[in-house]
């Protein structure tokens, strides 16, 4: 009896229920601003192509349409303040006429090299929600291991891209979860 | 025009301190090996001797932590001192896993190091603890050829801009090369630069290193030479036996130590290419290095225990040591493949007469494909051959009862040799299935494996065992001859 109550524990493992991915009925368009903020250096830059690329699929799947606003607009104000709530107003500010807004703030800085891998700290804030009312946040602070030392900043941040895509879904599960039913 | 008016209303804004996220001040990160190896062929789990024939089934568990603390936090472009202090920990044992049973002995604190920057020269960071630096590694032999100060504590300032890094270091080896024996200052000077020709593509790198030990007159840990004896007989440990036959009775007389010179280098060099066609990255790396002089040995003879000193007998060890890994991603997605090969020509001028280590010549290649049968689930297939080849006679045994190979059963208890053989070859095949949760990459950790491996060698048992490797006659646990060896391993690797 206790190992036909253990087989079925272990079967019914695989039964834990998940959280579903919302998808939208119908596309919806997302203003996506990404920053980059040195780690120890002032400035911003853009994010690498592949964590716009995989941050871009998980909208996608969604059924949310990113809409990415140029850095270069906001990149001189950006410089010095690196409050996201700024941020977000500057966001709200630039977000045109899209009725969700993501901004995915990241920095990454070198920790060592261990083990024959170069171990970097990772930091994402991400926050999204609608132009008006309270936006909903995320923060991640994570090791990312590249190969190389060539592999800097946006070799690390694209290397991250998964997580940070997976995350930025997550998030906007919640805000989308958090709509009232539709028709 | 939109861009700066929105640069001037965010600075219009009312002057709030950073807010966002501060940093946390303490970070840790480490790394892990474990496996579950049962060996049914007497070994001790690993498929071959050691990682000239790869890393992959021929190590042993492995961990480490590293913990960074941030002293003093910086804010992102400003000019105001920083610091952080980090500290390793690691070592090679787990409990279940090896003879040691995850023994603390086992583990090390291997660095501790503070890095600051901002102090002094703008740009510059300056470690101050342990210094161990290297270009990169070779990952399937586990390897660092380029690797400076690993027995150093000291003070080293980095220079690091987009087109070059520069290391200049200054400190003392002493507790790790005299540790065992009484600590005897060896100040280490040493320097690599990194010259990023084409940043991404293309690297070139030297570096080198000086240690020296500067005779410390009355100093019985300072370096010296007894003279007057012959290195057969300190190759038998048979100096002070043969003193004491020319000179019974005459122990008091054994002859005074000579001071002598001992010193150090290595020079390794460095290029690095890569990010074209399939061709994800090239590692090659060079070292040419003398070995730092032993310290005295001790032998006993009529009751009494001699001390003989051989800086003079161990100052002319030399190695050249070359290795290679090309990564190649062959079809995107599909099957990556990383090629290594490792050369390496070590010579003891000194030992003429003695079959060892340190006069031998080796040469490997490793292959290593994986493919890529889902993002994470992945069939990893390895191949490797090697030859070593010793230079002063016979180092390996062929087979179980080589003396009657080698000496027609006649054992030469006078010899300096071990066995019947100059040269050992190896070849092994390993594949699997791993499982990586975090994606695609040879490299991408953490790995799940389920692994398989054969090994062939032309010298008997080329693996770590419980053997009796005596040829006494009444060896009571005389075995069959063992060319082939095969290991089955469940093991788990990450980076943290």
């Amino acid at each position: 009896m206790r190992l036909l109550a253990l087989a079925l524990g272990v079967l019914g493992a695989g039964c834990i229920a998940r959280v579903p991915e919302v998808r939208l009925a119908e596309p919806r368009e997302v203003s996506v601003l990404y920053v980059v903020d040195g780690a120890r250096e002032a400035g911003v830059s853009a994010a690498p192509e592949e964590l716009q690329r995989a941050v871009g699929a998980a909208l996608s799947r969604r059924n949310l349409v990113p809409r990415v606003v140029p850095l270069d607009e906001v990149a001189g104000g950006f410089t010095r303040v690196r409050e996201s709530a700024r941020r977000w107003q500057e966001l709200q500010r630039r977000g045109g006429a899209a009725p969700l807004l993501l901004l995915v703030e990241l920095d990454a800085e070198f920790f060592s090299h261990l083990q024959g891998r170069y171990r970097w700290q990772a930091r994402a804030r991400i926050t999204a929600g609608k132009p008006s009312g309270e936006p909903a946040t995320d923060a991640l602070n994570f090791p990312v291991y590249v190969n190389f030392d060539h592999e800097q900043v946006p070799a690390v941040l694209s290397t991250a891209a998964p997580t940070v895509a997976d995350r930025v879904g997550a998030l906007f599960d919640q805000v989308l979860a958090a709509e009232p039913p539709q028709g | 025009m939109r861009a700066l008016s929105a640069a001037l209303l965010l600075c219009l804004l009312p002057a709030a301190a950073r807010a966002d996220a501060p940093r946390d001040r303490f970070t840790l990160g480490g790394y892990f090996r474990v496996m579950a190896r049962p060996d049914l062929q007497g070994g001790d789990g690993r498929l071959g001797l050691w990682n000239l024939s790869g890393r992959l089934l021929n190590e042993g568990p492995y961990a480490a932590l590293e913990a960074k603390l941030d002293i003093l936090q910086d804010a992102p472009g400003r000019s105001e001192p920083w610091a952080a202090v980090h500290a390793k920990v690691e070592g090679g044992s787990v409990q279940g896993t090896d003879v040691f049973n995850g023994s603390l002995t086992q583990y090390r604190v291997s660095q501790l190091y503070v890095r600051a920057g901002n102090v002094l020269l703008d740009g510059v960071v300056w470690q101050l603890g342990t210094l161990h630096t290297y270009f990169g590694d070779l990952g399937l032999y586990d390897l660092r050829p380029s690797d400076l100060l690993f027995e150093t504590v000291g003070l080293s300032a980095r220079l690091n801009r987009p087109r070059f890094e520069a290391v200049l270091a200054l400190g003392d080896s002493g507790f790790f090369l005299r540790g065992a024996s009484g600590y005897q200052a060896v100040p280490t000077v040493a320097g690599n630069f990194r010259f990023r020709a084409i940043p991404g593509r293309l690297e070139l790198g030297v570096g080198g290193q000086y240690m020296v030990e500067p005779h410390v007159a009355g100093s019985r840990r300072a370096a010296y030479q007894t003279p007057g004896i012959s290195y057969e007989d300190y190759a038998r440990r048979e100096v002070a036996l043969r003193f004491l036959e020319a000179n019974p009775t005459l122990d008091l007389l054994f002859p005074a130590p000579a001071a002598a010179r001992a010193d150090s280098f290595k020079l390794v060099g460095y290029v690095g290419f890569g990010g074209f066609g399939p061709v994800r990255w090239n590692n090659l790396f060079v070292n040419f290095l003398k070995r730092h002089p032993d310290a005295p040995v001790t032998e006993v003879a009529g009751g009494r225990t001699f001390t003989v000193h051989v800086t003079g007998f161990t100052d002319e060890r030399y190695q050249v040591n070359a290795g290679n890994e090309l990564q190649l991603r062959v079809i995107p997605d599909v099957l990556d493949v990383n090629w290594g090969v490792l050369f390496g020509h070590h010579v003891d001028l000194d030992d003429r007469v003695r079959a060892t280590e340190n006069n031998r010549t080796f040469v490997s290649t490793v292959v290593r494909a994986q493919g890529y049968v889902t993002p994470t689930v992945h069939l990893l297939l390895e191949g490797s051959a090697a030859r070593e080849e010793s230079h002063n006679g016979n180092l390996y045994r062929l087979h179980v009862d080589s003396v009657f190979q080698s000496a027609r059963g006649v054992s030469d208890l006078r010899g300096l040799e071990y066995g019947d053989a100059r040269v050992r070859e190896t070849y092994q095949l390993k594949g699997g299935v791993v499982f990586n949760p975090a994606g695609r990459g040879i490299y991408n950790r953490p790995s799940l494996r389920l692994l398989y491996g054969a090994q062939y060698s032309n010298v008997h048992a080329a693996f770590g065992s419980g053997f009796v490797e005596s040829l006494d006659d009444a060896n009571l646990f005389r075995g069959p001859e063992r060319h082939w060896h095969h290991v089955v391993s469940i093991e788990a690797e990450g980076w943290f």
